[in-house]
């Protein structure tokens, strides 16, 4: 099963993603983080071993950023249960570069996140599985 | 009591056992019976037989009641008359039980007024008893009779009463009983007369205290008197028992004694009866064998109710055989249990006992105790086996192995492993097993502290005990090779002064071995004790075996007794070739006294002796021996030695060494002498001086001679005092400079008698009489330095004409009128020089010149040497020639007097370079106007000329306008320097034509401007480089415009890309909640809360924007 996992420090933006998330049916209760230092410690100590995680996770945030959330993430055993998409309002070629070559990231998406996305997640190869039913 | 003292005639007193009948009665007793019994009263006889049957059961059952200690009555009658019985129980001493009664009857006769009547206040007989016998039986009585009244007072007394008391009878008469009784008796005689009072006799002892105080002991009898019915009094006897009491006491007190005595013998005591029944055991007994508290011998016990049923008949059988055989045991070895399971060694003795008559009536037996003393031999044994084990066994392994199996099999274990702790401490080592061919630990033979039992031993460092059956389970898989099971185990450590010697594990298949625990913790300090001295004398062994010393015994005799290994190693000699030779032999002829010497000092004093010994192969060695021990005893030594031979040789080369040196030193005098004599002999003047102070420390007599000082005045003076004034300078310096170096100067000096000479000084720094000096060799050169100041003079003069000879070389007057004039002069000014002289130098001069040389000129009033700039002369066609000259003052010379000028016809030069002025005044108006720096870099001069933009552009002074390439080098930013370097090193080398290099250059105010330089490489007719042109263009403003823009557009790149994701975040959550309305609008639960979002983004990003406005303002 995939559980989805919002990491943004605007709630406004939790809050809409979770909608999305709930209304495409990617999750029907997806967990938000307001702190990456959070959801670090959720997916490190408090996740289900048995589940993989979809990780829509926002690169410029306060204390700790996309960036070194995917860094640190690394660090936790078991991680390929674990699949980011990037979440950004900003488009920067650097970024995305960036994100492709990160092995965790599977998708890279400009805000705000759509129906259409979500959609689009659905078929990527590694979650394809997930949403075979549907 | 067998006697009879009872005056009363109607009365039968009957003393009666129950076990043996009738033990006592009155005489009367017949006959005041005689209506009643069925036959006579005799000893021994049961009551019961006695009388006719009705009356019998009734006497039984009194009997009966007064055994449990009740007083008894009863009454009977036949047709002739009544018999009143009393039955009194008799308590007894130390009796448990009532054993006899006291039964006293009385016969009442209906018929007849025969009773004894007794008035209060006379006694009355009208008895038909002869009142002589009555009165003789009374008065005569041996024991005493009394009467009282019924208060206690005495109403009668006999002889013997009065005599009892001490006392006339007519005083007892007067008395009451109670003084006669101690206090402690009052209470019982006083409750005895009660009863008797009441109708019962009464037969009790008590004590008694005569009037004059003579203590006895009395049995009393009390009868009441009755008088018609009545009982008017008491009636008593009273028998003195005080010796029997006395008697009586004193053999229970001997018994007693007796009794303390046997019960506290350590030994067992018994006596038996032929029966083998016990008549009495003392303490030891009755508790160790029987379990009892006291002795109950009386109960009769056999050996087969203490022992068991085997032990117990053999007993009975050996007992039988002492008692038939009447021959005693004596001191057999035996072995017991006692009642606590515990076996005992004893040593058992027997004796037959006898009575009066010898006949063997029993056997008397006497066991004592040896299990210590048993246990104690065994250890003794034990230790002793364990200690010749150690004496056995050639080494200690072996010692170990024999003890263990002494061990095993003295004590009873199956298996044995001893263990040491290892030299690190870590852990232990099985250092043996027994028996050898069990090994129980093939793979594990070392354990850590507390592991299995050895570990637990040693941790503990106590003994332990292991059981199979114990929780830790230690014992698991001990299993002996032919399929036993260790099931009990006990290791104990063996501790010498604190130390840990050695473990020792010993091993049982018996599950309840029993373990000596105090036998094997005796026996640990001797076998320490050995283990060590097995050790040091293995050590010792060690020693001696792979010392590389020498040691060895010999003999007063001159015979070697006993050599270690170590002296075949070094003389290669076998054992027995050294123990068969005399040791003279052995030794260098040169030392043998040396050596008898030492050895018959040997015991006065151990100190070393150094011999030559010799080798098998003809070698000698030098060996140093020291005695240690001489037994006289045995007429032997311990010699130690050690191989000297390498220190010797050491020794020896040493030695030639000093004598070298000394040789050498030898030489060394002697040369000095030589010197000093060289010193004094010499024919120069020579001193020494003190190297600091300059001090004259000794002079020779050349120079005594040359200065004219004596030699005491030398030895006041310092070398500077014959120093010219104003050397100071030159000889200061060289002789700090050379404290310690030879130096070699030039000098002035002064003799005494004032005359200046000049010497040449070599100076050696010398060591004189342990101070640091100087040796000085004075050569005197005043006839040179003269001789030679002449022929510099000549010299001088020749010097000053060919000086720059190519040249034109005049000498002028201090008027500057010629007096001397080279040839070549002719060629400037067309005239000889003999038409020149005494003409004047200025007239020559152009006046333009003039001017500015009649400065210079003046100069050489104060100036040695003045260079003239260029002037023009007229020549000899009357053109002018341009000319450069140097005039040199040297009037003082003596050679010249007058002044030297030097010239040199300079007049092309000038114009070439008249020319290259002009050329260069044209491009530097280009230059000027191109407001570049125009450079020019003579490779060859390495000089760079530029214009004049530099300076204005620079702010260098202007100068000659010329640089050194190293100048200018050195101004370029050393952030460009190297790459400018190579740029122009490129282009001189590779010829490159032209070069545009941008770099900084520093200014006069140290600050860099940026340079566009532009170069263009000369080369020569012959192609080869010689000039670079260059032009340099100051474009720092236009540079830091560019660095200016280049930053300006980066930071508003920043901004924008910041600003357009600022703007960006509140639209993207704008866009997203638009779409969220759109899409589900139907689907959302509140869609107030949405649209309020909407608007909270939509204020976000409008303050977003107007941020950026006021930012970019």
């Amino acid at each position: 099963m995939l559980r989805t996992i919002i990491v943004d420090d605007d709630e406004i933006v939790t809050f809409l993603q979770k909608k999305i998330v709930s209304k495409c049916e990617l999750d029907p209760d997806p967990i938000s983080f307001k702190d990456a230092g959070e959801a670090l410690r959720f997916l490190g100590q408090d996740s289900d071993p048995e589940l993989s995680y979809l990780i829509m996770l926002d690169i410029n945030m306060p204390n700790m950023s996309g960036w070194e959330f995917l860094e640190e993430i690394k660090n936790i055993p078991d991680n390929d249960r674990f699949h980011v998409v990037m979440v950004t309002s900003s488009i920067d070629r650097k970024d995305k570069r960036d994100a492709a070559n990160d092995p965790h990231v599977i998708d890279f998406i400009e805000k705000p996140v759509s129906a259409k996305h979500c959609a689009k997640l659905k078929g990527i190869s590694k979650l394809e599985k997930y949403f075979a039913e549907s | 009591m067998n006697q009879d003292s009872s005056p009363n005639l109607t009365e039968a007193v009957v003393t009666y056992s129950y076990r043996s009948g009738v033990l006592f009665f009155s005489r009367q007793s017949n006959h005041v019976l005689s209506s009643f019994l069925k036959e006579e009263l005799q000893i021994g006889k049961k009551l019961s037989a006695l009388f006719e049957h009705n009356l019998s059961l009734k006497i039984e059952d009194c009997l009966a009641l007064c055994k449990k200690g009740k007083f008894q009555s009863l009454s009977y009658k036949n047709k002739l008359s009544t018999l009143q019985f009393y039955f009194s129980p008799i308590l007894e001493n130390n009796a448990s039980r009532i054993e006899k009664v006291s039964i006293v009857v009385e016969l009442e006769a209906f018929n007849s007024e025969s009773n004894l009547i007794i008035d209060k206040e006379n006694f009355q007989y009208d008895e038909n008893y002869d009142e002589q016998v009555y009165s003789n039986l009374f008065f005569n009585n041996p024991d005493a009779v009394f009467s009282f009244d019924l208060e206690g007072n005495f109403v009668n007394a006999n002889k013997s009463s009065a005599k009892l008391a001490e006392t006339s009878i007519a005083e007892v008469l007067k008395m009451h009983f109670l003084p006669f009784i101690p206090e402690e008796d009052h209470s019982k005689v006083l409750d005895r007369f009660d009863k008797a009072k009441q109708g019962f006799n009464q037969n009790y002892q008590t004590t008694f205290k005569s009037l004059k105080g003579t203590f006895k002991y009395l049995e009393i009898n009390l009868f009441p008197i009755y008088h018609k019915d009545q009982i008017i009094g008491v009636y008593g006897i009273a028998k003195d028992i005080t010796s029997q009491k006395l008697e009586e006491k004193r053999i229970l007190e001997e018994r007693q004694m007796l009794r303390a005595i046997i019960d506290n013998i350590p030994d067992y005591i018994f006596v038996k009866d032929r029966e083998h029944k016990s008549i009495l055991a003392n303490r030891k007994f009755y508790e160790q064998i029987l379990g009892k508290t006291s002795d109950e011998s009386s109960l009769g016990y056999t050996p087969m109710d203490y022992f068991d049923r085997e032990k117990g008949e053999l007993i009975i059988a050996d007992n039988e055989w002492v008692m038939n055989t009447g021959q005693s045991v004596i001191n057999r070895p035996d072995t017991v249990h006692n009642v606590h399971g515990k076996q005992e060694k004893v040593l058992l003795t027997k004796v037959p006992l006898k009575n009066q008559n010898a006949d063997i009536i029993g056997l008397v037996g006497v066991a004592r105790d040896i299990t210590e003393t048993y246990l104690y031999n065994k250890k003794q044994e034990l230790v002793f086996k364990v200690i010749k084990a150690f004496g056995d066994k050639p080494t200690l392994h072996e010692a170990m192995v024999k003890v263990l199996e002494i061990f095993c099999t003295e004590l009873g274990y199956d298996y044995a492993e001893a263990f040491q702790v290892s030299v690190n401490n870590e852990k232990i080592v099985r250092t043996a097993f027994w028996p050898l061919e069990k090994d129980l630990s093939k793979s594990v033979t070392t354990y850590e502290k507390g592991e299995k039992l050895p570990g637990k031993v040693w941790q503990s460092g106590k003994l332990q005990v292991l059981r199979q059956d114990d929780e830790n389970q230690l014992l698991k898989d001990m299993l002996l090779s032919d399929g036993e099971v260790i099931k009990s185990a006990v290791g104990f450590p063996i501790i010498f002064q604190d130390k840990l010697v050695a473990i020792f594990c010993l091993g049982s298949i018996k599950d309840s071995k029993k373990i000596e625990i105090e036998l094997l913790e005796d026996i640990t300090l001797q076998i320490a004790s050995a283990i060590e001295r097995k050790r040091s004398q293995e050590q010792l062994n060690d020693f001696f075996n792979y010392s590389p010393n020498l040691i060895a015994v010999i003999g007063m005799d001159g015979f070697v007794k006993k050599i270690n290994p170590s002296f075949k190693e070094k003389f290669g000699y076998s054992e027995c070739e050294i123990l068969t030779k005399p040791f003279a032999e052995f030794i260098h002829a040169d030392d043998l006294a040396k050596t008898f010497e030492a050895i018959e000092k040997v015991y006065i004093e151990g100190t070393d002796f150094e011999i030559r010994c010799k080798r098998k192969d003809g070698e000698f060695l030098w060996i140093s021996w020291r005695f240690s021990r001489f037994l006289e005893k045995e007429n032997i030594i311990f010699v130690y030695g050690t191989d000297i031979t390498p220190l010797k040789k050491a020794h020896g080369e040493l030695s030639e060494n000093i004598a070298e040196l000394k040789v050498v030193q030898k030489k060394l005098e002697e040369s000095e002498m030589k010197y000093r004599s060289l010193f004094d002999a010499s024919p120069l003047p020579m001193w020494v001086l003190d190297r600091v102070n300059l001090r004259f420390l000794k002079v020779n007599k050349a120079a005594i001679e040359l200065y004219g000082y004596t030699e005491e005045e030398f030895s006041k003076m310092t070398v500077k005092d014959l120093w010219v004034p104003g050397q100071d300078d030159i000889i200061n310096p060289i002789i700090s400079e050379n404290q310690n170096d030879f130096f070699q100067v030039k000098l002035s000096h002064y003799k005494k008698n004032g005359d200046l000479i000049h010497v040449n000084v070599n100076s050696n720094p010398v060591s004189f009489d342990g101070i640091g000096a100087r040796v000085s060799l004075i050569k005197n050169v005043t006839d040179r330095i003269k001789a030679e100041e002449k022929l510099f003079q000549s010299e001088q003069r020749f010097k000053a004409l060919v000086q720059e000879g190519s040249d034109l070389i005049s000498i002028v007057d201090e008027n500057l009128n010629f007096f001397y004039n080279s040839p070549a002069t002719y060629s400037v000014f067309g005239l000889d020089p003999s038409q020149l002289r005494h003409k004047n130098f200025k007239d020559y001069i152009h006046e333009e010149d003039l001017i500015i040389l009649e400065d210079y000129l003046s100069k050489l009033e104060y100036q040695k040497r003045v260079q003239l700039p260029s002037y023009r002369i007229r020549g000899s066609e009357n053109n002018w020639r341009w000319m450069e000259t140097i005039m040199t003052d040297l009037k003082d010379e003596p050679a010249i007097r007058g002044i030297v000028m030097n010239s040199r016809d300079i007049t092309d030069f000038v114009k070439q370079e008249k020319e290259l002025l002009e050329s260069l005044t044209r491009y530097n108006i280009v230059s000027k106007a191109t407001s570049d720096i125009i450079t020019d870099y003579d490779i060859q001069k390495d000089e760079i000329r530029v214009s004049e933009a530099t300076f204005k552009i620079f702010g260098y002074e202007k100068g000659n306008g010329k640089y050194s390439r190293n100048w200018w080098n050195s101004k370029i930013h050393p952030e460009d320097h190297d790459y400018v370097r190579a740029a122009a090193r490129e282009m001189k080398e590779n010829e490159v034509k032209n070069l545009t290099l941008e770099y900084r250059f520093q200014c006069a105010n140290g600050s860099y401007k940026y340079i566009l330089d532009r170069s263009y490489l000369m080369l020569d007719e012959k192609g080869k480089p010689t000039r670079i042109i260059g032009s340099m263009q100051d474009i720092t403003e236009r540079k830091q415009h560019l660095i200016a823009i280049e930053n300006h557009n980066r930071r508003l790149k920043e901004i924008a890309w910041t600003q357009s994701h600022m703007v960006r975040a509140p639209l993207a959550k704008l866009m997203g909640l638009v779409d969220l309305l759109l899409n589900y609008k139907n689907d959302l639960e509140n869609i107030d809360e949405i649209l309020e979002i909407i608007l909270t983004s939509a204020n976000e990003l409008d303050s977003v924007i107007r941020k950026i406005a006021t930012q970019t303002e």
